[in-house]
């Protein structure tokens, strides 16, 4: 039992730290409070039934749930688009909407820091972190080459890298300088 | 097939893998590559710190019930989660027993480890005690050897007056008188046993009458035996008398004598 109570205990305290986050993520994909709320729910089974196979020193903890969870929302639109249109849906169609849906909701956009980002690099972290495009897929969509499109991923990730870095760089700053004046 | 750092880096393989976009291959690539050139990885975190921090910042909260529905989902009675926390009570179990058997390997190794160095002690312990022994014993023989060395080193002085004692005409031993030192000694060479509960006794003859220098107490070929020193002794003798020596000589039982 006490193998059970721990595990239940991980699970829950991944859930705590990280529910938001990554719901956050899968509701941009899905635009289904419903939806979402079960793909989250799938998530977490699955990161449970996955846990012994993920290697912290792989990747970070963030990285794999985030990669389960926005794995599982594609399958859900594409499965709720399937029992909508009652045929087989193409992957590409299928994001083609969800791009148009996320223009059209606003509630949806990302609110806050991808500001820092220029407007082509705002599109491509849209494009491949919210709708799961790979770069292929990506430089057919916007018609720009290939190399275009890895740069400016490469860009918007330094950019992000950036912000959060000097961000906390300027917290430790001002937290020193508070203990030194005291 | 490996690629260089530079084919890797602009493979743009390192940013569809911390997007997630990357497939079980993919992964497995980047990971491999990521052995390869190690300096990478600060990248690597740096990116995926920023996109928790960007996907924290932008966070929903699901319902608040959300939590309680999925612990009923993840209940061990229940019969559709009871294959996944048994799956996941097997990988623990699995993974406990690894770390016992890890954990036992260890402690036998220790064990036997100890069970060596404790052996290895006792080894030493006796070589230490052997060692002792031998030093005690070579130092009482080098006391002996100095001791026969001090007794051998008058011998040698050029002072000291050799003489040969004889048992008609066959040497029984050697009389050394150091008159400066005021010292004698007499070297046994060839003196048979005394018959039974006999002894040897040593005589001076000083002024005409015969002063005892002791008994010969189990003397040995090559023995070198102090006698005390007499000034003005004319002769030395050995005669034979019954255990515990005489007060004065048999002449009956001579058994050798010098002229000094």
């Amino acid at each position: 039992m006490a193998v059970e109570k721990k595990l239940e205990e991980e699970i829950m305290t991944l859930y705590d730290k990280y529910n938001n986050a990554l719901f956050g993520i899968i509701l941009r994909i899905v635009k289904d409070q419903h939806i979402a709320e079960e793909v989250l729910q799938d998530t977490f089974v699955k990161i449970w039934q996955n846990l012994d196979h993920y290697q912290s020193s792989k990747a970070s903890i963030f990285t794999w749930m985030s990669k389960i969870a926005r794995n599982l929302s594609i399958n859900a639109i594409q499965s709720k688009a399937v029992k909508k249109a009652g045929f087989t849906y193409s992957m590409d169609q299928l994001k083609e909407d969800n791009i148009a849906e996320n223009n059209i909701n606003e509630n949806f956009d990302l609110r806050t820091h991808i500001n820092i980002l220029n407007h082509d690099q705002k599109q491509i972290i849209e494009l491949v972190y919210f709708n799961g495009f790979t770069h292929q897929e990506t430089h057919q969509h916007l018609g720009i080459p290939l190399g275009t499109v890895k740069s400016r991923i490469k860009l918007a990730l330094n950019s992000l890298s950036h912000l959060f870095f000097v961000s906390d760089s300027t917290k430790f700053l001002i937290f020193f300088l508070l203990i030194q004046w005291q | 097939m490996a690629m260089t750092k530079e084919e890797f880096i602009n493979s743009g393989l390192l940013e569809e893998f911390v997007l997630g976009l990357t497939s079980e291959h993919q992964d497995k690539v980047v990971l491999e590559h990521l052995d390869m050139y190690p300096d990478l990885c600060p990248q690597l975190k740096k990116w995926e710190f920023s996109l928790e921090e960007l996907a924290r910042k932008n966070a929903i909260a699901p319902s608040s019930d959300l939590k309680n529905r999925l612990q009923q989902k993840l209940d061990f009675h229940d019969t559709n989660s009871a294959a996944i926390l048994k799956k996941a009570n097997n990988t623990s179990l699995i993974n406990r027993k690894f770390w016992m058997n890890i954990a036992a390997t260890y402690l036998l190794f220790a064990t036997l480890g100890l069970i060596y160095f404790a052996y290895q002690n006792r080894q030493l312990s006796k070589q230490s005690e052997q060692l002792v022994m031998e030093n005690a014993k070579l130092s009482a023989e080098k006391n002996d050897l100095e001791s026969v060395n001090r007794k051998f080193s008058f011998v040698r002085e050029v002072e000291t007056q050799v003489l040969q004692f004889s048992d008609k005409n066959k040497p029984v031993g050697t009389v050394f008188i150091n008159h400066s030192l005021q010292k004698t000694s007499f070297k046994i060479s060839n003196l048979a046993s005394p018959p039974a509960q006999k002894v040897f006794q040593m005589w001076a003859d000083v002024d005409g009458e015969m002063v005892s220098l002791g008994v010969l107490d189990a003397p040995q070929n090559g023995d070198l035996i102090d006698l005390p020193y007499m000034k003005n002794a004319t002769s030395l003798n050995i005669t034979i008398e019954p255990l515990g020596g005489s007060k004065t000589p048999t002449v009956a039982n001579l058994v050798a004598t010098i002229v000094i």
